[in-house]
């Protein structure tokens, strides 16, 4: 498991002045520089980074109030907009694109004194589960990089796993923060749809994707959380929320905590060891008292029917932006309709095409009704399916992913097998439930990840969980 | 199974041009992702809800009056053209024409 510095330690050593956040972002720079040559999870680091974090270490030499990550070095997925950066999707239609505008949560970052230290690498425009689909090549796992990190926030995780950044940003549409942050032992917290602003992210299906953190500890998800969450008036589908009391850590107990093992979840085929760990955090948490209650959640053996008809439609008519005209890759052809088929069609890779054309074939006349208005009623049983469940329990446990990081390669040809690697994390979108995967051991020597799923808004009952899960690996 | 002239209507519709290496593969793996997703039919969804959204949320009305970017941004955003003339995008006619 990674032992790499968290933003606690971090924000303890500027208040003990044992180190300074311009010796810190300088240290980062450096491992980026010397190993992401091998993983490619960064795709580009910015220089002022060292002299901002020299104003935040003057400001709080003077003695100015200081935001809460005042000194934190963050990494960015390239589909959020960093102004005057390059974001690029992982796509080649923007290749030489460079924001006009940061995200909501770029903002809240920078105003609580985060230094944003660069851009990290993703599937193209977030359509893919293992980071081999950008353009810009694929990001390798840290922890064995002969293997995918898991996607598609694969470039954020791989980061902090390789101790790149103390924390990154992800976006999470089907899977895209738990599965990468299983894959390459790390947290990965997928919020509740509406929690956080999607102002500046570049939208793959905008009824599902949501922007979440990935750190090393709960308790660093869980801080980054309280900076970007809350209702934004550039987004429409954002929550105003009360603000969340911080778990305490006294009330950390799992006594009379009532848990939820969809017994769906523990499918054939299956990796056997991954079994194993996922039934040893079972174990533990009751060995803390919790209550373990087998539920029922039948719906789930269609979510990821349902996610790869919603997904597509939806993208197929957010990616109609992306024509050549107003930003981008272009190239020019005899008329505008030509040159729109050809910009698109030079400027998306293959996975992106095919799920263009699925969107707009499930969207199509004559066949919206048998697929895309059929999956939307798919997608309110399995909503309510979860509805039921969290009558009974507080919280939902299982596997993030079913299998460990796979080899570069593996599954790159075969858009189904692919697909499967995000059979347990699709659900959560589709509910728009809050997720959180947590390292939960080893398999075959590579992470595995134990995913806690809960109500709308119940964040603060996965962090409770997620910090006990964490305390026998501290050992 | 799609035929490749479906999925060439398809794609023109999409707007999108294809290598003749995707012309070869698409029709295989589009038709393989439309078969696995049609085990939907088995739903019974009689009198269900649509769902469109994660939560529920409410109308999120402002008044409409609208509200300047910076100078910075404007600028960001003209750079960002293609093809530009002066601060407006240049682009072929809707209908065929060439400018």
């Amino acid at each position: 498991m990674p032992t790499n510095p968290t933003i606690i330690s971090l924000l303890s050593s500027y208040a003990n002045k044992t180190s300074s956040a311009v010796e810190v972002v300088s240290d980062y720079l450096k491992q980026i520089q010397e190993k992401n040559g091998e993983l490619n999870a960064v795709l580009s680091t910015r220089e002022e980074a060292i002299d901002e974090a020299g104003a935040i270490d003057e400001a709080r030499a003077s003695g100015k109030e200081m935001g809460p990550l005042a000194g934190i070095p963050i990494l960015i997925k390239d589909n959020i907009l960093v102004r005057g950066q390059k974001a690029c999707g992982g796509s080649q239609i923007l290749e030489n694109y460079i924001a006009a505008y940061s995200a909501t949560v770029v903002e809240r970052l920078v105003a609580a004194g985060a230094i944003i230290l660069g851009r990290t690498n993703m599937d193209e425009f977030a359509m893919g589960s293992s980071t081999e689909s950008s353009h810009f090549g694929p990001t390798k796992n840290p922890v064995d990089p002969t293997r995918v990190p898991g996607g598609s926030s694969g470039g954020s995780a791989a980061a902090v796993a390789a101790g790149f950044a103390p924390v990154a940003l992800g976006s999470d549409t089907g899977g895209s923060i738990r599965q990468p942050a299983s894959l390459c032992g790390i947290v990965g917290l997928k919020p509740t749809y509406g929690r956080v602003s999607r102002f500046g992210l570049m939208s793959l299906s905008s009824s599902l994707d949501v922007i979440g953190p990935m750190t090393n500890t709960v308790e660093d998800a869980e801080l980054v959380m309280s900076v970007i969450e809350g209702s934004d008036v550039k987004d429409a589908t954002s929550h105003a929320l009360l603000r969340l009391e911080k778990a305490k850590t006294d009330s950390d107990t799992m006594k009379g905590k009532r848990i939820g093992v969809p017994r769906e979840y523990f499918i054939d085929g299956m990796d056997a060891e991954v079994r194993a760990r996922v039934e040893e955090s079972i174990d533990r948490l009751r060995e803390q008292g919790a209550i373990f209650k087998e539920i029922s959640l039948p719906m789930t053996k269609y979510a990821l029917e349902t996610y790869y008809v919603i997904m597509p439609a939806e993208a197929s008519s957010n990616l109609a932006r992306y024509d050549g005209v107003r930003y981008g890759f272009s190239a020019t052809g005899a008329d505008l309709t030509e040159t729109y088929s050809m910009t698109r069609g030079e400027g998306f890779g293959a996975e992106v095409k095919r799920r263009i054309l699925v969107g707009n074939f499930t969207l199509s006349a004559g066949y919206s009704d048998a697929y895309y208005h059929k999956a939307l009623k798919v997608r309110r049983l399995i909503a309510d399916d979860f509805a039921k469940a969290f009558k009974d329990v507080d919280v939902i446990v299982g596997p993030t992913s079913p299998s460990v990081a796979w080899k570069i390669g593996e599954k790159f040809n075969d858009p189904i097998a692919m697909y499967l690697s995000d059979i347990y994390t699709v659900s959560a979108n589709l509910a728009g439930i809050p997720g959180l995967s947590v390292p939960c051991g080893l398999a075959h020597g590579l992470p595995v990840g134990l995913q806690i799923l809960g109500p709308h808004f119940g964040e603060r009952e996965l962090y409770r969980v997620g910090n006990i899960m964490e305390r026998p690996l501290k050992k | 199974m799609l035929s490749q002239s479906q999925i060439s209507h398809l794609a023109k519709l999409s707007r999108l041009s294809l290598s003749d290496e995707e012309f070869a593969s698409f029709p295989v793996q589009v038709d393989s992702i439309l078969s696995y997703v049609a085990t939907l039919q088995e739903v019974d969804t009689e009198g269900v809800q649509e769902m469109e959204r994660a939560t529920e949320g409410e109308n999120a009305w402002r008044a409409d009056d609208p509200v300047a970017c910076t100078a910075q941004t404007r600028a960001d955003v003209i750079m960002a053209f293609p093809r530009k003339e002066g601060d407006l995008a240049k682009t072929q006619g809707a209908r065929g024409g060439k400018q």
